[in-house]
């Protein structure tokens, strides 16, 4: 009996221990989460004292009336998937070059992550100034320097053509030097003797990358896009600050048109509908990136 | 190519990768001190014929900036200072004991930091509401606070299992220790670098924050930094943003926090590589 009651009492210490967490996730996190499912399901406009339960009319609503929600998830993918193949691209290509004997190698890392670490709204206020058609360096250096008229005024922010692209950019900006260090400590795990072996069977540069450098980082490759989707398709900030979603929902990605649902036309109900629509989308990505951890054994 | 050829290109294609990546921070810093004149023309030249600390001055004079300055710092710092504790403990649970659940307990807190903050946040406004802590701290700090449990959990696991052997709280709790006493006393010196910077990641996590105070917060006199901004940038119908005043706020913002990190940044990098991709 004493015995059980000892380890009973050892075995209380984890769960005392995850209590706190715990709760406060709960609170937060969990029953907000349920009660977000909920709100989609009723409707509420200013003129309304109380809700009203509407089944899943929301849905029905944005996919059907709503004309900007379906414009939303159209950006949004778009968003996603310029981010996440874009920074992909560039950071692999840089671990590529910062893998090479370099002089100032050490300082040139470090130099490398001050977009990572500068806050989202900084970036996306001095972009902001970079990118002004009037005021803008951009427009100067493209424009006045290297002459080619077309960008004289251009409207990278107020252009409904290029409005998401110009958000896209700095998300891009901002995203790389992460994935970039992450792929550099990849390629550095690749034991040397495997290029050395290669190297005695003949392969050239682009053999060794097919069959050494490629299957040595695939696994964090895989992890390091689904984080990266994961990341991108929430965004909010960049756009927020840089066009608020325009000019006329250009660049209005879901996120953005989620929060200003609720929160500045006052439907709730649609706002709670579009994010729940959004998490289910994500659930989908955080499945795979579930079962690839596991599959690595850290789950 | 010859090996130098192949060198000097090497060392253009990173210069040009380094130009991207360094150029929107420096002429941050840069036009923070131009006067307006050198700032709104067609023809921004990059060296200004002189230059001012008006910017800064007007700052610091104009709006509530410097409470503002303060909501920042308070929030950021209650943020860290609750979260980390609690994730602290958490972590030291899923390192050191086996318990039902555990996986259960990791697979969420992976799960709960892809749940987008805009499916919560009509729910979190009808509770702030219900409890009228409507433009409070503590509304804002303890929805910040839950945010960051997830992630703070799983970089401290990592930081936890590589720093201290087990042998040294068993050793201790063979001597009679308290679990809370091995937690201060062995765990938290062993582990310190990795909770410094889990500490400095959540601080600039909220600081940087800008949906949440966007929500809450809503007097000017209770704002953070980042709402400033924002605002600022939407003023003038059809105008141009006040670039001067943005550019050396963005720089009192942003300064402090970049050079915190670049102190930090060793244990910073790797830990949070190897906590995003093998945990």
């Amino acid at each position: 009996m004493r015995m059980v009651t000892a380890t009973l009492r050892r075995n209380r210490v984890p769960y005392l221990l995850i209590l706190p967490s715990m709760l406060a996730v709960l609170a937060v996190l969990l029953v907000p989460l349920f009660y977000g499912v909920g709100f989609s399901l009723f409707r509420k406009t200013i003129m309304m004292l109380r809700p009203e339960f509407v089944g899943l009319a929301n849905y029905v609503e944005l996919i059907v009336h709503e004309r900007f929600f379906l414009n939303s998830i159209k950006n949004s993918t778009i968003w996603s998937v310029m981010v996440v193949s874009v920074t992909t691209l560039i950071s692999f290509t840089s671990a590529m070059l910062l893998n090479q004997r370099l002089r100032f190698r050490r300082l040139i890392r470090t130099a490398i992550l001050l977009p990572w670490i500068t806050p989202m709204v900084t970036a996306a206020t001095v972009w902001g100034l970079i990118f002004s058609d009037r005021y803008g360096f951009l427009n100067h250096l493209l424009g006045n320097v290297l002459g080619i008229e077309y960008f004289v005024n251009f409207g990278w922010l107020i252009d409904r053509r290029y409005s998401l692209l110009s958000a896209i950019l700095v998300q891009i900006w901002k995203a790389f030097p992460f994935f970039t260090l992450a792929y550099l400590a990849a390629l550095q795990s690749i034991p040397r003797d495997f290029y050395e072996a290669a190297e005695l069977e003949g392969a050239r540069l682009f053999a060794k990358l097919r069959y050494v450098t490629l299957p040595g980082i695939r696994t964090t490759f895989q992890i390091l896009v689904l984080l990266n989707i994961l990341w991108t398709f929430k965004a909010f900030t960049v756009v927020y600050i840089m066009t608020k979603g325009g000019p006329y929902h250009s660049s209005e990605v879901v996120g953005v048109y989620a929060w200003s649902m609720s929160f500045f036309h006052n439907r709730p109900g649609l706002g709670s509908a579009s994010g729940v629509i959004i998490f289910l989308l994500l659930l989908v990505f955080a499945r795979f990136y579930l079962r690839n951890l596991r599959s690595q054994g850290q789950l | 190519m010859t090996r130098t050829a192949r060198e000097v290109l090497l060392h253009l294609l990173v210069l040009a990768i380094l130009v991207v990546a360094l150029f929107p921070i420096f002429w941050m810093v840069l036009n923070s001190f131009k006067p307006m004149s050198e700032i709104f023309v067609r023809t921004p030249r990059v060296f200004a014929s002189e230059y001012t600390l008006d910017n800064y001055l007007q700052v610091f004079t104009l709006r509530s900036f410097p409470r503002n300055l303060f909501n920042s710092v308070l929030v950021a710092t209650a943020t860290s200072a609750t979260a980390v504790p609690l994730g602290f403990m958490a972590a030291y649970a899923v390192v050191r004991y086996r318990f039902a659940g555990k996986s259960l307990f990791l697979a969420f807190l992976l799960i709960l930091q892809m749940i987008p903050s805009v499916v919560l946040i009509s729910p979190l406004a009808r509770v702030v509401r219900f409890f009228q802590a409507y433009d409070t701290y503590h509304a804002v700090v303890f929805i910040e606070m839950g945010f960051a449990i997830p992630i703070c959990t799983w970089l401290l696991i990592g930081f936890i299992k590589e720093s201290c052997p087990r042998e040294l709280d068993e050793s201790a709790m063979i001597d009679g220790c308290g679990t809370l006493g091995i937690l201060l006393r062995i765990v938290l010196p062993l582990a310190r670098a990795g909770v410094v910077t889990v500490f400095l990641f959540v601080f600039l996590l909220s600081w940087e924050s800008l949906m949440i105070p966007l929500t809450f917060l809503g007097s000017r006199s209770m704002q953070t930094v980042p709402l400033v901004i924002a605002s600022l940038h939407g003023q003038g119908p059809g105008g141009s943003p006040p670039w001067d005043t943005l550019m050396a706020m963005a720089v009192v913002y942003s300064l402090p926090i970049i050079l915190m990190a670049f102190v930090l940044q060793q244990h910073f990098v790797k830990g949070l590589i190897s906590g995003a991709v093998k945990f």
